[in-house]
């Protein structure tokens, strides 16, 4: 069965004034339809980066990208210029990050939405835009009124809700979403995330769910996966992610600590000491050696093992889930 | 998203307070990638030169009215001479002179007024704010030229030096409004309002915290007072409104002009005090681009080291 | 609504500044200069006419407060004084004459330059790094640079008086009468193409420069590519997306771009001895012909304050956050 969206061998770097620095490195996931997949990782991780590679956004003067980002068989980066623009939100949509600035400030909301369907869809009719529009926003539970405002005139949730509903647009199998809640507060954010849990139920959405939040992620997603200086360390399902916190990588391992619980047992909140690596000077061998509590003098300069699968730890001190072997070799 | 993310992280460290050393560092690395503030330094430097070592240059004086008049360009007379029998290439460097200094001292004039009244009563904010922005407004939309010809007209006994009063005293609104809003802004950052809280006076933020950060914008507009006050100079005198008697590269265009310099073909004549001035702008301008690139990152131009294919339109 | 009650407000405002600044001026000057201008004219012109002058320049004994209250009241009833170089012909008459073709040259110079500059900065932001971006803008610096009446004098001597592609002078042939007929017209118009042709060339950088300025920020901004991501086509993301929202930066400075213009279409007119306005003040400066240079001053003071107000409440249309209020 193709996967609704696959990321193979995926690298992207970028032209800086001191020559090529890699943000993603050899990184490859795959999502089922009706799935959502979280990928956590913290701030300069490559996850943004991760979300304008998929939908082939970075311009070609600014990033080199290697590898195949396959949207239900298809590679997107094989496209011509015009099938990506018509491939794009019909295949797979994304939903960005502060969606403070993602809307156009000089247009009403109608006609961003009249935009994009007239964008992919040439021959509809006026009517049938506006029908549709109102039945979108309804489904993100906003007044259908709505449409007549401008960006400016919407507060910070309702902007958001804009936006996802925008990218549900023309019915995509695949969604990304870019932290698509970290700029809102609490309250809200936990009434969108249910809603965007209802709509993905509802449509059997395949989702990558980016944010920088374990928890909040582990509650969402049914599979994990945590990225650190541009790859990917472990991919989880929820399942494990409740379970024994020592059975999983050891930068995981910081995350789940760092995050305090409303419930359950006292454990004390620790931080991860230290910082990511400078990516322009990567060691050989795992990029957290510095951070890790588990290191061992092969972690330095050994690189870690290229795994595919669905849930994996690429770390040579643990032992992968699925095999069980402590040091890991190729699959 | 990271395109923003990236400005965005870039464009608050430059706002941010820079030391000196690193200060230097940025333009040198601007000037290394782009070479027209380069091209612009060099030429401004071969006019400023050329008309302060006049004297080696050229062997006449500018105003004497001893040869051939309106001969063409030969050995004797580089740029020929003038209806008078002057030697235009003397006048020309001696004319420089004047013109320039009268360019940069209104320049000069005009951007500290800027200074003052731009930043000053925004800082200090309350109605001397509001009267003065209103105030600004309105000197920024009444029209430059015929103010300045009305004032001229005025004042009987003009020379280079009351016209660059003139100029510097009604050119000041544009940069002046530039630097309150920058004032404005930068007076609600962090940085600025945790210096106040710390005690500091209202003269020691201003003077240290501030303006440094706004150094660029101030030579950003000292640049653009200079050309704009040495097009004005030069445009008053060309309407003969200015002291005829003295030799500058306007009352140069001046005598052309009613010396029917085009209709005797003069175009020796001509060419040279206007070109001139259009290439002294020139190189302020791409000393501009300089300064431009330094108080906005995303205008600096990156010199990317991989193979660039060249791009045909925006997206990817 | 309140933004066009602003702006309007300022409009008067600024036009009361201009009428103010105007009856200051001569007054500031150390000795009056009108005192000698009216020595001059003693015995050209009526003892009314003449007290007339004297009330205008403050050459007289009545307070002050009473003279710029006459003034105003003057002014706002259309009488602006005789001129003293075409005595005694009103200078309204002279203003009405030579309005239409500093009007009708500026305007449409204008147009062309904002509208080509415009659409060239789009083009060479959209195509950024490519070869235009490389040559045009370092091209348009050059061109904003050069003197007005300069390029004005060059294009004179190549296109007019070595190659004659164009008349050297005036607004139309002097074996012609205006009239609304095709000859006219397109004599008018073979007249007016160098005078518009230097308009242009000088003031097109600008708006180039800017727009491009404009665009490269913007095409920065998120919701830029977020349409980008939503598949829309490159033209609709170039004009609707990134220009509508450059351009509105490039507005806000449009008086003093037109205070520029202005300014030097004055210069152009007196080369080309062009009969608008320009021309006209000069020739009033060089005769001491105050009253007459009061009331162009004032006209051209009017003119740019009342352009910059259209393109103001232009910008409140273009801009939906000026508006206010939620559009429900």
């Amino acid at each position: 069965m193709t996967e609704a969206l696959s990321v193979d061998s995926l690298h992207v770097s970028y032209f800086t004034q001191n020559g090529l620095v890699p943000a993603l490195r050899n990184v490859s996931l795959s999502i089922s339809s009706n799935e959502i997949l979280g990928l956590v990782g913290e701030s300069g991780s490559g996850k943004s980066t991760m979300a304008q590679a998929v939908m082939r956004l970075l311009k070609p003067d600014t990033a080199t990208v290697d590898g195949r980002i396959l949207v239900e068989g298809q590679d997107l980066y094989q496209l011509t210029p015009e099938q990506l623009r018509l491939a794009r939100w019909r295949d797979i949509a994304m939903v960005f990050q502060s969606s403070m600035n993602a809307l156009n400030p000089v247009l009403s909301i109608q006609e961003h939405f009249t935009d994009t369907m007239r964008a992919h869809l040439p021959d509809i009719s006026e009517a049938e835009i506006l029908k549709r529009t109102a039945d979108l926003l309804g489904q993100v539970r906003l007044d259908p009124a709505v449409a007549r405002n401008y960006a400016h005139e919407l507060s910070g949730g309702m902007r958001q809700r804009v936006v996802i509903a925008l990218a549900l647009a023309l019915d995509p199998h695949v969604l990304l979403m870019d932290e698509p809640t970290t700029a809102l507060d609490v309250v809200v954010q936990r009434s969108i995330l249910d809603e965007i849990a209802a709509l993905q139920r509802n449509r059997k959405l395949a989702v990558l769910f980016i944010s920088h939040d374990f928890s909040l992620v582990s509650g969402l997603a049914n599979r994990i996966a945590v990225m650190y200086a541009g790859e990917i360390m472990e991919i989880t399902d929820r399942g494990m992610a409740i379970e024994d916190v020592s059975k999983h990588h050891p930068y995981t391992q910081g995350l789940m600590r760092a995050a305090p619980r409303l419930i359950g047992s006292k454990v004390s909140i620790e931080g991860i000491p230290g910082e990511p690596p400078d990516m322009s000077q990567v060691p050989p061998g795992c990029p957290f050696y510095d951070r890790c509590p588990l290191r061992l003098p092969m972690c330095r300069t050994t690189p870690l093992p290229v795994k595919t699968g669905r849930v994996y730890i690429r770390c040579h001190a643990m032992p992968d889930p699925v095999s069980g072997k402590a040091v890991a070799h190729d699959v | 998203m990271s395109q923003a993310a990236h400005t965005d992280a870039e464009q608050a460290a430059v706002q941010a307070p820079v030391k000196r050393s690193s200060r230097w560092k940025e333009w040198s690395g601007i000037l290394k990638r782009d070479k027209r503030p380069l091209v612009g330094i060099v030429i401004l430097l071969l006019f400023m030169l050329s008309a302060a070592f006049a004297p080696l240059l050229t062997p006449y004086n500018p105003s004497a009215t001893q040869f051939t008049p309106l001969a063409a360009p030969s050995w004797h007379h580089w740029l020929g001479t003038t209806a008078s029998g002057q030697d235009v290439w003397s006048q020309f460097l001696y004319g420089g002179r004047i013109s320039l200094s009268v360019g940069f001292f209104a320049g000069f004039i005009a951007t500290a007024l800027a200074v003052i009244l731009g930043m000053l009563p925004s800082y200090l904010g309350g109605w001397i704010d509001t009267t003065m922005a209103t105030f600004t407004n309105i000197m920024l939309v009444i029209p430059g030229l015929p103010l300045l010809i009305v004032i001229t007209a005025y004042v009987h006994q003009t020379g280079p030096v009351t016209i660059a009063l003139v100029i510097g005293l009604t050119g000041w609104a544009w940069g002046a409004r530039i630097l309150r809003s920058q004032t404005l802004s930068l007076s609600r950052r962090d940085f600025v309002i945790a210096s106040r809280l710390s005690g500091e006076t209202q003269w020691r933020v201003l003077t240290g915290e501030i303006l440094p950060n706004m150094l660029s914008l101030v030579v950003a507009n000292l640049v653009f007072a200079t050309i704009a006050a040495i097009l004005a100079e030069a445009s008053l005198e060309f309407l003969g409104l200015g002291n005829p008697s003295v030799v500058t590269w306007g009352t140069m265009l001046y005598w052309a002009d009613t010396g029917q310099a085009l209709l005797n073909g003069a175009w020796w004549w001509i060419v040279p005090p206007g070109l001139a001035i259009a290439l002294v702008g020139l190189s302020l301008s791409l000393i501009n681009f300089g300064v431009d690139q330094v108080s906005n990152p995303r205008l600096r131009l990156n010199k990317v080291k991989a193979a660039r294919k060249p791009r045909k339109g925006a997206p990817s | 609504m309140r933004f066009i009650l602003r702006r309007l407000g300022f409009l008067l405002l600024s036009l009361w500044a201009a009428a103010t600044i105007n009856f200051v001026l001569p007054r500031l000057m150390p000795g009056n200069p009108a005192i000698l201008m009216i020595g001059r004219f003693k015995g050209q012109i009526s003892p009314k006419a003449l007290h007339a002058l004297e009330l205008q320049f403050g050459v007289t004994n009545t307070p002050l407060w009473s003279q710029y209250l006459t003034y105003l009241n003057h002014l706002v009833h259309g009488q602006w004084g005789l001129s003293l170089t075409y005595y005694p012909v009103p200078v309204s008459r002279i203003i009405a004459q030579s309005l239409p073709w500093t009007l009708g040259l500026v305007g449409v110079a204008t147009v062309l330059s904002v509208f080509i500059g415009v659409m060239l900065g789009i083009f060479t932001a959209w195509h950024r790094g490519g070869k235009w971006d490389a040559i045009l803008p370092t091209m348009s610096t050059f061109t904003a640079a050069l003197p007005y009446f300069w390029l004005a004098l060059i294009l004179l001597y190549l296109l007019g008086y070595l190659w004659h592609w164009f008349p050297m002078a005036h607004a139309y042939s002097s074996t012609l009468t205006p009239a609304f007929t095709l000859p006219f017209i397109s004599n008018m118009l073979y007249h007016a193409v160098l005078p518009a042709l230097t308009i242009v060339i000088s003031s097109i950088g600008g708006w180039l420069l800017g727009m491009r300025n404009n665009m490269v920020q913007t095409l920065g901004e998120d919701y830029v590519l977020f349409g980008e991501a939503r598949g829309l086509k490159s033209n609709r993301l170039m004009f609707q997306y990134a220009a509508r929202n450059a351009i509105l930066p490039s507005m806000t400075g449009f008086a003093m771009a037109i205070g520029f213009v202005v300014g030097g279409a004055l210069l152009t007119e007196v080369v080309f001895s062009y009969p608008g306005l320009g021309y006209q003040l000069l020739a009033a400066v060089q005769n001491e012909d105050y009253p007459l240079m009061q009331g162009l001053f004032l006209i051209i003071a009017f003119s740019v304050l009342v352009a910059n107000f259209l393109v103001e409440l232009l910008y409140g249309k273009l801009d939906p956050r000026t508006r206010g209020g939620a559009s429900q």
